[in-house]
């Protein structure tokens, strides 16, 4: 015990103190101001570039800052800097060997950043996976899938995928799928298809809606309504459009065909052998 | 001094609806129902397709209002006083406005036109002092449209069908519409085909003239030679529109990239 204290009293020399004291000061003041330095870096870089790029840049400020505020705090405190920068150099050796797919990932977020294929808020599918653009940081992008559940998403596996991004323009088209009786005329129902177009504010008048006549399928002629919407409005009119055109239809007594099976008998001629079963 | 039976087809103004009874105001299809309830007003808009499009109706101190339709869009505004007044201010729309005549016009060179084109209407509603909008909404709501040169490029507007009228008599007056004057001035070697009018409404004032009809201030229209078109939206009411006083200020502030631009961003 009084070994233990000699030599605490032995290595607090006022000198020492005051080193202490000063690398502390150094440390506690650096983060403050690399803080507040960051806070107003990211101000001024979201009014020029988007809200990812402004957030990446400044994380990587902030530590590089916060790398310097703690060098100098040892310094003050007495290390040999290039001792700490060769050990430092050893170490990010044996650590960059050792994480790989991280730095992998931080390239590949970089790039991103760059390419800015996304932003926060997007709609996008990447391998299969949909949802809104959540964060994106430099390690992963995190999505949040319409049934509200997170799934991060590492950088390399969106550089290396193909990536889909439903709001990327400010207009979108709503492909409609329609199958009518082979009775029906086609261009009564191109026009009513039109007309239904025509009535919803929510569809957009240029461009023009698109009317394909996709083929003869087994049970119905297949046809195609494209209609155009503004991003936002893209699930309201998806629903409101297919309501109109049942309604439609039903009014104007257009039949919607569904598959019908034909029971074949083994006969041309022969009818169908039907038997009444008695109680 | 205005004939107030011509000014038959003013809806916008200030009203007193007092608690518990509410108003109806009827713009061409639309109908505007306004109930005032103990701290808190109920807007509900709908349509009635069967009506004319140059009717207006207004029906004040209603003790139980009509159901509202299926489709009928209600809000409720809550307020911690208890005025009665409620003022409706006619505005222009909140985007451009594209402007689609019913047949294509052809300018010929070195020549000069005036259209007479009408685009829709919003209602702002307002009540309390100092005033608070409760809604900002269209009378009608115009269908979307998309104006430019592909589907990456351009700008979303609402959609407007006009025959694009020569002559100050032949304008069919709308009540949930405004009327503006665009002279067209062609400076080019080729004939300019109108299809399509970009009007940037939100740019433009709103006058009532002394008639009670509705117009914004006028436009001049100049298209170059160079395929640039200069833009020009000329202060204070149209002369057509006579003893006129402004209703509704512009929404944006006009700067010289709405007033100087590619042709293709304002005709097509």
């Amino acid at each position: 015990m009084t070994e233990s204290l000699s030599w605490l009293t032995d290595f607090l020399t006022p000198e020492r103190v005051v080193s202490l004291v000063r690398a502390a000061v150094i440390l506690a003041i650096g983060i403050i101001v690399t803080k507040l330095l960051c806070v107003y870096l990211e101000k001024i870089l979201k009014k020029r570039t988007s809200p990812q790029q402004a957030k990446t840049f400044c994380k990587i400020s902030y530590y590089l800052i916060l790398t310097l505020v703690a060098v100098s705090a040892l310094r003050e405190l007495g290390f040999n800097l290039s001792i700490l920068l060769g050990a430092a150099g050893i170490l990010t050796v044996a650590i960059g060997f050792a994480s790989q797919t991280s730095a992998s990932n931080i390239i590949s977020g970089l790039f991103l950043l760059m390419d800015r294929p996304f932003q926060i808020g997007d709609v996008i599918e990447v391998g299969g996976t949909m949802g809104f653009v959540n964060e994106v940081e430099l390690l992963s992008v995190k999505l949040r899938t319409f049934q509200n559940a997170l799934v991060r998403i590492p950088n390399e596996d969106i550089i290396k995928n193909q990536v889909k991004n439903f709001t990327f323009y400010p207009i979108r088209r709503i492909d409609i799928e329609v199958g009518v009786a082979y009775k029906e005329d086609i261009a009564k129902v191109r026009d009513l298809l039109k007309e239904v177009a025509d009535s919803n504010p929510l569809c957009l008048e240029e461009p023009a809606p698109l009317f394909v006549y996709k083929g003869y399928g087994n049970s119905s002629l297949d046809l195609m309504l494209g209609v155009w919407v503004k991003k936002e409005n893209f699930l309201l009119l998806t629903n409101s459009i297919k309501d109109e055109i049942k309604v439609a239809f039903d009014k104007n007594g257009i039949e919607i065909p569904f598959p019908h099976i034909s029971v074949y008998t083994g006969s041309v001629t022969d009818p169908f052998p039907v038997t009444v079963a008695k109680n | 001094m205005t004939d107030n039976s011509s000014r038959k087809h003013v809806w916008w103004g200030a009203f007193s609806v007092p608690e518990n009874q509410s108003g109806r105001w009827c713009i061409g299809p639309a109908i505007l129902t306004i109930s005032h309830l103990k701290n808190e007003w109920t807007v509900a808009c709908d349509t009635a397709q069967e009506a004319a499009e140059n009717f207006v109706e207004i029906a004040l101190g209603i003790e139980q209002p009509e159901e509202t339709g299926p489709k009928a869009q209600v809000a409720r505004f809550c307020l911690s006083h208890a005025g009665n007044t409620l003022v409706l201010t006619p505005a222009l729309a909140d985007r451009s406005v594209v402007i689609r005549t019913e047949k294509p016009l052809h300018v010929l060179p070195a020549q000069e036109v005036k259209l007479y084109v009408s685009s829709p209407l919003w209602v702002r509603i307002e009540t309390g002092d100092p005033r608070l909008i409760m809604q900002d909404i269209p009378v009608i709501r115009p269908s979307d449209t998309w104006f430019g040169t592909s589907t990456i490029e351009g700008e979303l507007c609402y959609a407007n069908r006009v025959y694009g009228r020569l002559s100050i008599e032949e304008i069919i007056y709308r009540p949930h519409r405004a009327i503006t004057p665009v002279l067209l001035r062609n400076h080019g070697k080729e004939p300019l085909l109108l299809e399509r009018l970009n009007l940037p409404v939100p740019y433009l004032s709103l006058y009532e003239s002394g008639e009670g009809y509705l117009w914004t201030q006028s436009i001049t229209l100049d298209a170059g030679a160079d395929n640039k078109a200069g833009l020009e939206l000329k202060k204070g009411p149209p002369k057509e529109a006579k003893g006129s006083k402004l209703i509704s200020e512009p929404r944006n502030k006009a700067d010289k990239s709405i007033l100087s631009r590619a042709l293709k961003s304002i005709i097509s």
